[in-house]
């Protein structure tokens, strides 16, 4: 980022922690005081809001510091055009920025507590693997529309509350099963005729059937840890544990 | 304890550990993971270090300790493969050593260059690890005077210095992160008067931030977004047959190697600053010391030495206040801390008391992590050099799963998650924009250190703040502090400008006309 890009871009972030200390400080004077709280009457100096308040003035103080800095730096018209709204940015790397985020916040905040974690796992991995490793970006597209998809459909999977009746358990998991199915198609199709792209997604699918596995045994069986959520494929291979073990 | 005592606890420490076959394979396996971890492009020794620790939960004390500075060591020292074979700094820290390290990986000489770089790490934590036993307990002598002015001081002292000396922009971004890491830290019902602050009636939140997904969610996430985003990849590797360790070499740099090692130990002993500025500061005093500074930049054997002492013996450095007085000497170090709090162990000035045998412990750990390093490095680092080629699309989603169920898996609670991709998202944000993000983590660990011990030492003195400035070690504290920012003053700045220049008169030499016209890459990975 260039220095006066970094100024402009200081000027709003300041003026953004600013408000985040006001509203720290409006926060911690609600806290009690000097007013009694649990039956004990409070002094200023063991009250709660006494150390929110110093970091929230420091912030203030520091925050207005760096805005009159970046306005300096900046000059009049410089401080004109930061002012202006700043045109979309559609370049190649905010597009693979977006699949990021968005496939992060989907696999979190959806997948995760929702589907089984073997499932939720393989299937950020195809997605993400295949998006990025295929060559010329021609994963990206495909991919993050079949992601956002299966996010979307889980979403309103669990908005139904469904999943919660006893028999409709393991639907979601078979949902995201056929969605896996359908992405390795998207991507097979890709990737056809071209043998650099039909490697490469070999190289994916090898670690889609790894990972998932090695890290469902390490952390359910070597480290005893549940997984955030137990479907169709974890009750299978507990099922198949206590079956070896007679 | 003597030091004859201190000895033999060392000593009894190194056999105990390797009588047991488990430990001796997971030091040898997490050094190798580590040298791996350093050298792939978009991982590094911090995001090792705090990955690993969420394998760690279930092991015994001692065990997570090897396999966590079993990675560190081994992830400071592989950020020197690439930066020898590539001409790309694995890590931060490694920067340095591309200047000398590829050029002679150019002239055919990777195998020497990574066997000097090997030897010259082991010794350079071996120096570390002398002066982290010999510094450490005086220090920690010193701290038992500690008492809540001081502890809050100390704190304010970490945040702030860690802000200067890490922010690459403008200071005051590194105390705004410090600061913003002291918000996050008053979230949760306080400590003293159970009073819920900032909870919005969220029963998840009265606990606080939990440490370990603030810390993989600060450091994972910006790196997995920066280098997916930048489609970030090596080049293909140059070629290395055998590995020498290249004693000779070594003995007549020895000059070199100690000065390194000091200057190593001390940069590492600063808190929040590490590895990287070591690496560089320990390169230019080689040149500006050496006889013919003009071979610098060509493959001068005693650049690479100097700078790969320095980068770890800054791990010792680190370690002495992160021991001592719980501050973290440099990011890598802020994940430990975060692991020593899961297995119990609060360090500090108390450690002496409560773990009387505790930092010789470390201490022989750490010889063991720098000996499996060396042993590592000579044999096995023609299959390091093949890791080289993995690409990043491939490791880095994985990365982002072993983030998630490591956030989770520490208190089995699907809230951590929540917490954690908010807090990456805006700590990538805040890296973009130049903020520093080792003192926002410093900021949210040391934040309830500070918070009650400035109530604490309040209540004592009846809010009377007068104690702050009559106490000795205070005083010390706030003249520190006041310097701290005083020295950042535009015209203080100046002035202090003026006055070097007019001390210290410019003598050109050849070594400032020759400025290597080759620089080597970025490093990868913007803090390691």
């Amino acid at each position: 980022m260039d220095r006066e890009r970094l100024r402009r871009t200081d000027l709003w972030t300041g003026l953004g922690l600013a408000a985040l200390a006001v509203a720290m400080l409006i926060g911690a004077s609600r806290f009690p005081i000097s007013a009694s709280y649990g039956g004990v009457q409070n002094v200023w100096y063991v009250s709660p809001a006494l150390f929110p308040l110093i970091v929230g003035f420091g912030i203030l103080a520091l925050s207005m510091v760096l805005v009159v800095t970046a306005a300096r730096s900046l000059g009049r018209d410089g401080l004109r055009q930061a002012l202006s709204l700043p045109k979309a940015d559609f370049a190649p790397r905010q597009r693979r920025f977006a699949m990021i985020v968005a496939a992060i916040i989907g696999f979190v905040f959806a997948m995760v507590p929702a589907v089984d974690f073997f499932l939720a796992t393989a299937l950020f991995l195809l997605v993400f693997m295949a998006a990025f490793h295929l060559p010329d970006g021609t994963g990206l597209l495909p991919n993050l529309t079949t992601y956002l998809v299966l996010v979307g459909l889980t979403i309103a999977w669990r908005a139904t509350g469904l999943g919660e009746v006893p028999g409709l358990e393991y639907v979601l998991d078979v949902l995201i099963l056929i969605g896996i199915a359908a992405a390795l198609w998207v991507n097979w199709r890709t990737t056809a005729g071209d043998p650099l792209s039909r490697k490469r997604l070999r190289h994916v699918l090898w670690m889609v059937a790894v990972t998932p596995t090695v890290l469902c045994i390490l952390f359910r069986y070597g480290l005893l840890v549940p997984l955030p959520h137990e479907g169709i494929v974890i009750n299978l291979m507990e099922a198949a544990r206590y079956a070896m073990r007679g | 304890m003597d030091v004859f005592g201190q000895f033999g606890t060392f000593f009894g420490s190194i056999v105990s550990l390797l009588a047991d076959p488990r430990n001796v394979v997971i030091l040898f396996g997490a050094s190798f993971l580590g040298i791996g971890f350093g050298a792939l492009p978009g991982l590094t020794a911090t995001l090792g270090v705090a990955l690993l620790t969420t394998l760690t939960y279930g092991l015994p004390l001692e065990t997570a300790l090897i396999a966590l500075l079993g990675m560190y060591v081994g992830a400071v020292y592989g950020g020197s493969y690439p930066a020898i074979l590539v001409n790309i700094p694995g890590t931060a820290a490694s920067a340095a050593s591309a200047m000398e390290g590829y050029p002679l990986a150019q002239r055919g000489e990777g195998g020497r260059a990574l066997g000097l770089t090997t030897t010259a790490s082991f010794i350079g934590t071996a120096i570390g690890m002398v002066c982290l036993v010999m510094v450490a307990p005086l220090i920690a002598e010193l701290a038992l005077q500690f008492t809540s002015y001081e502890f809050f001081l100390l704190a304010f002292f970490g945040i702030l210095i860690s802000g200067t000396l890490t922010s690459g922009d403008l200071v005051i971004k590194g105390w705004i992160a410090g600061l913003i890491g002291l918000a996050l830290s008053t979230i949760g019902r306080d400590r003293l008067q159970f009073y819920p602050r900032f909870t919005f009636d969220q029963p998840a939140l009265d606990t606080g931030l939990e440490v370990v997904p603030v810390l993989i969610g600060a450091f994972a996430i910006p790196q997995i977004i920066r280098v997916l985003r930048d489609e970030l990849q090596l080049g293909e590797p140059k070629k290395v047959r055998r590995i020498l360790p290249e004693i000779r070499t070594i003995l007549y740099n020895l000059k070199h190697i100690v000065r390194s090692a000091m200057i190593g130990v001390g940069i590492g002993a600063v808190p929040g600053i590490g590895e990287d500025i070591a690496g560089w500061v320990s390169y230019g005093a080689a040149k500006n010391t050496s006889k013919q500074p003009e071979k610098f930049g060509k493959g001068e054997p005693s650049g690479l030495v100097s700078t790969e002492t320095a980068n770890n013996a800054c791990i010792g450095g680190a370690l002495i206040p992160l021991l001592t007085l719980g501050i973290p000497g440099s990011p890598p170090a802020v994940m430990l801390l975060g692991a020593l709090m899961i297995h119990g162990v609060t360090v500090g000035p108390m450690i002496t008391f409560d773990r009387p045998g505790f930092i010789t412990e470390v201490t022989a750990i750490l010889l063991l992590a720098s000996a499996a390093m060396w042993v590592n490095g000579m044999l096995l680092a023609p299959q390091v050099v093949k890791v080289l080629r993995a690409p990043a699309a491939l490791f880095m989603p994985v990365v982002a799963v072993l983030s998630v169920i490591g956030s989770y898996a520490l208190g089995l609670n699907i809230f951590n998650l929540y917490l954690m991709v908010p807090i990456g998202l805006a700590a990538y944000f805040l890296t973009e924009w130049k903020y520093p993000i080792s003192p926002l983590v410093i900021g949210v660990i040391l934040g309830p250190m500070a918070d009650e011990n400035l109530r604490r030492a309040l209540m004592v003195s009846r809010g009377d703040p007068t104690p702050f400035f009559t106490r000795p070690v205070s005083l010390l504290l706030v003249i520190a502090c006041v310097l701290l920012v005083v020295a950042q003053i535009p015209a203080v700045r100046r002035g202090r400008q003026r006055l070097f220049a007019r001390l210290t008169r410019p003598r050109p030499t050849e070594a400032d006309q020759s400025t290597p016209e080759r620089r080597p890459a970025p490093p990868v990975n913007e803090g390691d």
